[in-house]
């Protein structure tokens, strides 16, 4: 295979480095183009992960490999990363910050982590993902800064030492050697024990409850961007450190399969009850983030290619809408909600349709994917966990429609009903706001070659 | 080693619809209409113009006429394509008519796959009629007059969408799509209490979808099928225990919906405090989708659990006309004893369900049709006459069938309707719905009947306290029905009286014309479906009698003017050439 | 007889002129319901004044009468029932199973018999009648057009019932002519009063046709057909009916019959209902027992094939109601109720009589004979009580002074109402029955003539505001009303006497035979004696024990209401409104709130644990729990 392939991951690692240098050398004046510049980077390595990760294969000696599961993951992360771009277009001073260069260095963490072939490369990929979401989003607010980074330190200390008792185990750092060494007979207390830790190293990074503090709580304790990135972005490549790591362990399943179920079930239920209670659309998107995360982990506990296709389903409109909901909620509530609907509508149009998608709602790309997996747990005997997911689903609808009823159903403070000639504020239509609703609904008209390749990519886990 | 991209190109191509491996036999009703995308039309036609009514600029000029001028002229155009649908449809095939069959989710056995038979024709009309009447209904909607639409028309998209879905996902796709709009309109118009209505419907209906999904994601898994086409489905054989928790789910899915004491909780709170037009479209077809899928999905596969589930559906049937009728008799607000009135239609049509004879599930057919009718006009009027007399309580809202002439009469038109008077449409279907099912739920069938019984009590009482009791002068002046009311209002009327008087379709000399008759529309596939129900023969066949449905040469000796037998087929010609294998 | 007699004569005539009567059929039979019809909907669409109202009603019944007639005239010699059916409904419900139950049928079948023809002829005479009062005495009635509209529509649906030879349709014609009935006698607006009328005409009586309903099902239910003929073939030839079966259809639909003909103790949804227009009263009091008996005659085989169970019920039903109709009629002094309670008595003999064949043609005249009585005496009736300003017996009198055509109606009216259970007493009485129907028969009379004794003999007095010599008889108009009314039911009641009118009827039984049944006359004789004595002779003292027992009832009455209110409706409408007003809301904010609280738990235990332990105490706890969950399991 040509090195070539490895096109995308250089013009996301180059693109933030010249954000990095544009600051320093590109006068103020230019710098509103960083965010438009960024975002043509981030289309074309899309471009070019479309068109030469199709083709299969692995460099540095089996070191890095290019399958349908890393095709699948980087372009998923790689849409993320568009429309997360894409929807910061409208508040040009935070592109010009440090956050988009990090969170370029957060894509390509998880480039590294979809394409990795061993547990240290998963390891770097996602703690160079953590690392960089909180070094980008703490730099703008210090004290949240560091308690992100206490908190991804727990998460990578878990992760650390559960990797290191599973080399020690497997004697073989490489997924490969980590599936033909364990077998079901090796299940033991002290190999579920690090298991467990290793897959809370990961959940704390993928939000699964209860374990979603960096997701939620640091998602709005930082910049809408920043936000992006912990809560969207990083998320998703925690999924896909997931995926990778759990298609390793599949045939020690009965170590982490009925922990993740009871992670998933907490995490949709929890999700849907604390999106239903929040109090603005913002802390909505993140705990309906939260629920989304449910489902994905949902899927992968199924521990078979279907349920794991379904979960890359799930993920993929995940990071659509997530990456992009913060930005477009940012911090308004109460009635600022009702002047957005009439200052901005287009942003209130796009974020709707963004948290509908997250609730699960047909025929927005969250039901796709959460359907697929729903049938998935049925097959898999976890009906308890389709209930609860439902249940979850039923309250996340809820906490839809209350932030549609802000939105549309209550009276505009800068409009008055009953005042007609009252004066106005001019009203801003930024189409760049639109671009994630629009992917979203291009998700579901693309469902099906999505759902294929997210089937290709499960069946490159080497799942049963 | 090296694939090409072939492995993504080809997906990516598929995403552009094609026809599928197994082509569809494509069938365009009597081959009129020269397209196969009718079902398409009226299903996505509404959503695009939802679409247009949410991007469309405001008219600045007082004149806010614009978002209902486009709701209207599409829920006009949309129900001119049913009709000439209902005119092309091959009444006397069970087979699926104007089919759409178009790969969507492969890799997930999930088709674009769209048909119409009778059963789904006659949910069709009705959406078209109500969704009509509806738009008229909201003329009154000033504020948030796009917003309302948008929602308004998603409602109409999703509910044909349900009629016409021959895929499981399909079909749940759009019975969830529904909800979300009709909790918007629900919360954001109507009284002070709006809120509390939309939550409870959200939560209702949410239960019903969940419920829904569990069991179609159970039957799919079950029957261990590739896909989700419910003509696939519907040949699995699922183990007995299997089929009775499939069939529960689907029942409690419907049951929510429809809704049926004790999941209606929400229709006591909507259709008494939202705006006519919401009250209109819930009453009237929104919630018959109840019956449709506990017609097509339980009594249509689980045989054996319908069985069982029989009686229990008839004890829920009756409790729920009762129940109605006593908190009918219980309550002094003109607006929520109306909705009481209107859950009556929902229990007979139960009631035609439990009876699971061919007769009573044609008759359920009818009654999903006739009884969304009644429901939307019962709660659609009180909901303007309410408005119109400025009061909803019967103390103040009282004898007004002086001043208000128009809304008493149709008010009582729609209570008549409900107790299934002759001649209105309600009647031959309720009266098909009871024969039917005295045989096989006598018990259901006779507590319907008491239920009715009170039920004239209650509408005794309403009528003799708005209409023709005494009027209360401190009561503000009442105003009758505008010109969009008498519309919106006549609409569910004539269609009332229409099917009522002429429910096989008007004839001269014998031959059918502009209308081939609704029962005959439905009740070939009825018949397909509800064979299964038939009463088995006695031992002694030779000796029964030639049945009264037979042409009436046979039914009376006299020479009778009935048209030809192609057009009524006589029992006695069955098993009929039509039906299907 | 008029009928009869004009039908043959014009039938020879018909052979001489070269004009076949028969060969209107076709378009005649039809026009019997669509007349009505037309009517309706040209009152409704276009007609505004109450001239013109009246003027398209009036048209309208008389069109039907002359089609009537025109029918009989063409079947006057055949005595098989002229038949024609059109499609309404007709369907295949399902491709396999018994053979009847394969398909559903409703067919419009007209099944027009020498019975029907003179029942829909004395229908028609009586709504005539009352039209016609209505027109001069009604004139300052409310809501003229919507009255007649109503009439229309209540004519409709008897015309309907008469002609119908299929059980589905009959019965829509039955809820239709219920309906009609509910609109005349809820006629008037604007009072609590007609709330309370409208409220009893509606419900009392849809039970009764909600019974009918019942057992046109059952029947439907056992032989898959709801056509007459076919079921009526098959009553003894279906296998697998059992006679329990039969017997529920044949005692629900008597029900129905016994319901809407308002025999005791049926009689409170019209006793309850005589402060609505005369003319509704009359048409209501006139028609339906007409209607009643025409469906026990359609469904005689049934009664029979039911065996004597069916019929046991229905006669001591009868019986009773001949009893007690006319002796409640001598409680309370409100003239209408009387004439009512009165006349029930002398229709449920007559309704008894039709139970039989022997004795159905003769009974089914005299049942004409009564509906038509009754109509006239009530109309005869609220003339009086009209130009007496009161309705009150104890205040009327001098009415051959005063109102000598209206006294002389009301007299006639009597005499019908006393004869007219006879015929039926003489052909079914048997020992000991017969001694009931001998009392029924005295009681009738006598109840009867008390109204008569009212209005005709005694002061009139003076009170205030009133001045007796005032009292002039009404136009002639009106007086001439009640007495078309009056003419048919003494023709029908004359009828009875002959036997070519019986064989004509043609439903069996013979004419009566004088003789020593003659002594039956000697019952109705003695209760006019008695009424005499006790109503002529000491008028005010007969009247005050009546009035007496009418407090003594008024007050039981309300006792009895005070106890059901007590003890059953309060506690049920709370038990009601507690469910569905608290406990289900209740409930249902429960699992809101529940559901809200767990999410404000959740949120208040992320804000007061400290995170950083939170997070590293779950990682441990969860794995450890889990692990050695798994490790149990796994063992």
């Amino acid at each position: 295979m040509r090195t070539t392939a490895l096109a995308p991951e250089v013009v996301i690692l180059g693109t933030s480095l010249l954000l990095l240098l544009g600051r320093r050398v590109v006068p103020p004046g230019y710098r509103s183009w960083f965010g438009a510049a960024a975002l043509v980077a981030a289309v074309v390595a899309l471009g070019l992960e479309l068109w030469l990760g199709a083709a299969v294969g692995t460099l540095f000696d089996g070191g890095w490999q290019q399958d349908r599961f890393a095709l699948f993951a980087k372009a998923a992360l790689l849409l993320g990363l568009i429309v997360l771009v894409a929807s910061g277009l409208s508040s040009p001073n935070e592109m010009e910050g440090d956050t988009l260069p990090a969170v370029f260095v957060v894509a390509f963490g998880g480039m590294v982590a979809a394409s990795a072939t061993s547990l240290v490369a998963l390891w770097a990929g996602l703690e160079v993902a953590a690392l960089a979401a909180i070094a980008g989003t703490g730099l703008g607010a210090r004290e949240a800064g560091t308690r992100l980074l206490l908190i991804s330190a727990v998460g990578a200390a878990l992760l650390a030492v559960g990797f290191a008792v599973l080399i020690a185990t497997a004697g073989d750092a490489s997924l490969a050697g980590l599936r033909t060494a364990l077998r079901p007979s090796s299940v033991n207390l002290p190999l579920t024990l690090a298991v467990l830790l290793t897959l809370t190293g990961v959940a704390i990074r993928l939000g699964l409850a209860p374990f979603q503090w960096l997701a939620v709580e640091g998602g709005l304790s930082v910049t809408p961007l920043g936000a992006g990135a912990l809560g969207g972005l990083l998320v998703g490549v925690a999924a896909i450190v997931a995926a990778r790591l759990l298609g390793g362990l599949e045939s020690v399943n009965m170590a982490w399969s009925p922990w993740l179920a009871v992670l998933s079930a907490a995490a949709m239920l929890l999700g849907g009850l604390r999106a239903a209670t929040a109090g603005f659309p913002r802390a909505v998107a993140a705990w309906l983030l939260v629920a989304q995360v449910g489902w994905v982990t949902a899927g992968l506990a199924a521990h078979d290619r279907r349920g794991s296709a379904g979960a890359l389903l799930v993920l993929g409109a995940l990071l659509l809408a997530a990456t992009a909901a913060p930005a477009l909620a940012r911090g308004e509530e109460g009635l600022q909600l009702a002047a957005l609907r009439r200052n901005q509508p287009l942003r209130a149009l796009g974020l709707v349709v963004l948290l509908l998608s997250l609730a699960g709602v047909p025929p927005l790309a969250g039901f796709v994917g959460q359907f697929a997996v729903a049938a998935e747990l049925v097959r898999s005997n976890l009906a308890w966990l389709l209930a609860v997911g439902l249940l979850g689903s039923l309250l996340s609808v809820v906490a839809a429609v209350r932030v549609i009823r802000l939105l549309y159903l209550e009276t505009s403070p800068d409009q008055p009903r009953a005042g007609r000639g009252a004066r106005m504020p001019e009203r801003t239509w930024s189409p760049a706001v639109l671009v994630p609703a629009l992917m979203v609904l291009l998700y579901t008209l693309l469902a099906n070659p999505i759902s294929g390749l997210a089937l290709q990519g499960a069946a490159a886990l080497k799942l049963p | 080693m090296v694939l090409h991209a072939v492995g993504t190109a080809a997906p990516l191509m598929a995403a552009i619809p094609t026809p599928s491996a197994t082509p569809a036999q494509v069938n365009f009703g009597a081959n009129v209409i020269g397209f196969s995308f009718l079902l398409s039309l009226l299903v996505w036609g509404p959503m695009v113009m939802a679409l247009v009514t949410a991007i469309v600029p405001e008219a600045r000029t007082g004149q806010r006429r614009t978002f209902l001028g486009i709701a209207f002229w599409t829920n006009a155009a949309a129900l001119a394509l049913v009709i000439i649908g209902y005119s092309q449809l091959q009444a006397y095939t069970s087979g699926l008519q104007f089919e759409e069959k178009l790969p969507w989710l492969p890799s997930l056995g999930i088709n674009y796959h769209l048909g119409v038979d009778g059963i789904g024709m006659a949910l069709l009309l009705l959406n078209g009629l109500v969704g009509l009447a509806a738009t008229l209904a909201s003329w009154d909607v000033r504020d948030g007059a796009r917003t309302y639409f948008v929602m308004l028309l998603l409602v109409q998209a999703a509910v044909n969408g349900v009629a016409v879905s021959r895929d499981l996902f399909m079909l749940l796709l759009f019975w969830a799509a529904a909800t979300v709009p009709v909790a918007v309109v629900a919360a954001g118009w109507g009284s002070s209490r709006r809120s509390a209505a939309a939550g409870r419907l959200l939560a209702y209906w949410g239960l019903g979808t969940a419920a829904l999904t569990a069991g179609i994601l159970i039957l799919y898994t079950a029957a261990g099928s590739s896909d989700f086409d419910l003509d696939a489905l519907s040949k699995a054989a699922p183990s007995g225990r299997l089929q009775l928790i499939i069939a529960i789910l689907f029942a409690v899915a419907a049951l929510t919906r429809l809704p049926l004491v004790p999941f209606h909780g929400w229709a006591r709170e909507v259709l008494a405090e939202a705006p006519a037009g919401v009250v209109v479209l819930i009453a009237g077809t929104a919630s018959r989708l109840g019956g449709y899928v506990l017609i097509r999905l339980m009594a249509g596969i689980e045989h054996d659990a319908s069985r069982t589930l029989a009686p229990f559906l008839g004890a829920l049937a009756a409790l729920t006309v009762l129940y109605a009728v006593i908190a009918a008799l219980n309550t002094s607000d003109v607006r929520r004893l109306a909705a009481y009135l209107a859950l009556i239609p929902g229990g007979v049509t139960v009631l035609g369900v439990a009876g699971l004879s061919p007769l009573s599930l044609v008759g359920t057919v009818m009654l999903l049709f006739a009884g969304g009718l009644a429901g939307a006009l019962v709660a659609g009027s009180a909901a303007t006459l309410a408005d119109r007399a400025q009061a909803r309580s019967l103390g103040l809202a009282a004898g007004l069938a002086g001043r208000t002439p128009k809304l008493c009469w149709l008010l009582l038109v729609g209570c008549l309707a409900v107790l299934g008077v002759p001649f209105l449409a309600t009647f031959p279907s309720g009266l098909m719905v009871f024969l039917g099912s005295v045989r096989t739920q006598p018990g259901a069938a006779f507590a319907v009947v008491v239920g009715l019984l009170l039920a004239a009590v209650a509408i005794a009482r309403l009528m003799h306290r708005v209409a023709f009791g005494a009027p209360n002068p401190d009561a503000p002046t009442p105003s009758d029905a505008s010109l969009a009311d008498s519309w919106y209002l006549g609409i569910l009327v004539g269609a009332l009286l229409w099917v009522g008087l002429v429910p096989s379709g008007p004839k001269l000399f014998g031959i059918p014309v502009l209308d081939p008759g609704l029962v005959n529309i439905v009740n070939t596939t009825t018949a397909d479906l509800a064979s299964t129900y038939a009463p088995t023969p006695l031992p002694t066949p030779a000796s029964t009698p030639s049945p009264s449905a037979l042409p009436s040469p046979s039914a009376s000796p006299s020479p009778s003017p009935t048209p030809s037998p192609s057009v009524s087929p006589s029992p006695s010609a069955s098993p009929s050439p039509t039906r299907s294998p | 007889m008029a009928l009869a007699a004009s039908a043959a004569s014009a039938a020879s005539a018909g052979r001489r002129g070269g004009f076949d009567p028969a060969t209107t059929l076709p378009w005649a039979v039809p026009l019997i319901l669509a007349a009505p019809l037309v009517g309706y909907v040209l009152l409704l669409g276009s007609v505004r004044s109450r001239r013109g109202a009246a003027n398209v009603a009036m048209t309208t019944l008389i069109v039907m009468l002359l089609t009537t007639v025109l029918v009989g005239w063409a079947r006057v010699h055949q005595s098989s029932p002229y038949k024609t059916a059109y499609q309404w409904i007709n369907v295949t419900v399902a491709f396999t199973g018994e053979q009847r139950f394969q398909g559903f049928g409703i067919d419009l079948a007209f099944r027009l018999d020498h019975v029907a023809l003179a029942a829909l002829v004395t229908v028609l005479l009586v709504l005539i009648g009352c039209l016609a009062w209505h027109r001069v005495a009604g004139r300052g009635e409310q809501g003229p057009v919507r009255f007649h509209v109503n009439v229309l529509l209540f004519a409709l649906g008897a015309a309907g019932v008469l002609a119908s030879g299929d059980l589905a349709e009959l019965l829509a014609f039955w809820l239709l002519t219920g309906l009609g009935t509910y609109f005349l006698l809820g006629h008037r607006w604007g009072t609590d009063g007609a709330g309370q009328r409208g409220r009893l005409a509606l419900a009392i009586p849809f039970a009764g046709d909600l019974a009918l309903l019942c057992g046109v099902a059952i029947l439907y239910s056992r032989f898959g057909t709801l056509t007459l003929d076919n079921l009526l073939s098959a009553l003894t030839t279906t296998p697998g009916v059992g006679l329990k079966s039969l017997t529920a259809a044949a005692v629900l639909i008597f029900a129905a019959a016994a319901v809407r003909a308002s025999i005791w103790p049926f009689t409170a949804w019209q006793t309850a209902t005589v402060e609505a227009p005369a003319a509704s009263v009359a048409a209501v009091a006139g028609v339906w027992p007409v209607l009643a008996g025409s469906l026990l005659l359609k469904i005689l085989p049934l009664m029979g094939a039911a065996g004597g169970q069916a019929l046991l019920i229905a006669g001591y039903t009868l019986g009773v109601a001949a009893v007690m109709g006319p002796l409640l009629g001598l409680v309370g002094v409100e003239l209408r109720r009387s004439i009512l309670l009165a006349s029930s008595g002398a229709v449920a003999l007559a309704l008894y009589g039709v139970l039989y064949r022997s004795s159905a043609s003769i009974a089914f005249s005299a049942l004409l004979a009564v509906a038509a009585g009754r109509a006239g005496m009530l109309l005869a009736g609220t003339s009086a009580a009209g130009a007496m300003r009161t309705v009150d017996m104890r205040a009327t009198g001098g009415g051959w002074r005063h109102m000598p055509a209206t006294t002389a109606g009301l007299l006639v009216a009597a005499v019908v109402l006393s004869l007219d259970g006879v015929g039926t007493v003489i052909l079914r009485a048997s020992w000991p029955a017969g001694i009931a129907f001998g009392a029924a028969l005295a009681l009738v009379a006598f109840s009867a003539f008390r109204p008569y004794f009212a209005v005709a003999h005694g002061p009139l007095r003076r009170r205030r505001a009133f001045e007796p010599e005032r009292v002039r008889e009404l136009p002639a108009a009106v007086a001439l009303a009640v007495y078309v009314c009056l003419a048919a039911g003494v023709v029908a009641l004359v009828a009875t006497l002959l036997t070519g009118w019986i064989g004509f009827l043609g439903s069996g039984g013979q004419a009566l035979a004088m003789g020593t049944n003659v002594l039956w006359l000697m019952a109705p004789l003695g209760g006019v004696l008695a009424a005499t004595a006790v109503f002529g002779a000491r008028k005010d003292q007969g009247l005050l024990v009546g009035a007496t027992l009418g407090d003594l009832a008024g007050a039981l009455w309300q006792r009895v209401s005070g106890l059901y209110d007590r003890l059953v409706a309060r506690p049920g409408n709370q038990l009601a409104r507690g469910v569905e007003g608290v406990g289900l809301p209740a409930a249902e904010a429960g699992v809101g709130r529940a559901f809200t609280a767990a999410g404000g738990l959740a949120e208040s235990a992320e804000r007061g644990l400290p995170w950083l332990p939170t997070v590293l105490a779950l990682a441990v706890v969860l794995s450890a729990a889990f692990a050695l969950m798994g490790q149990g399991l796994s063992r």
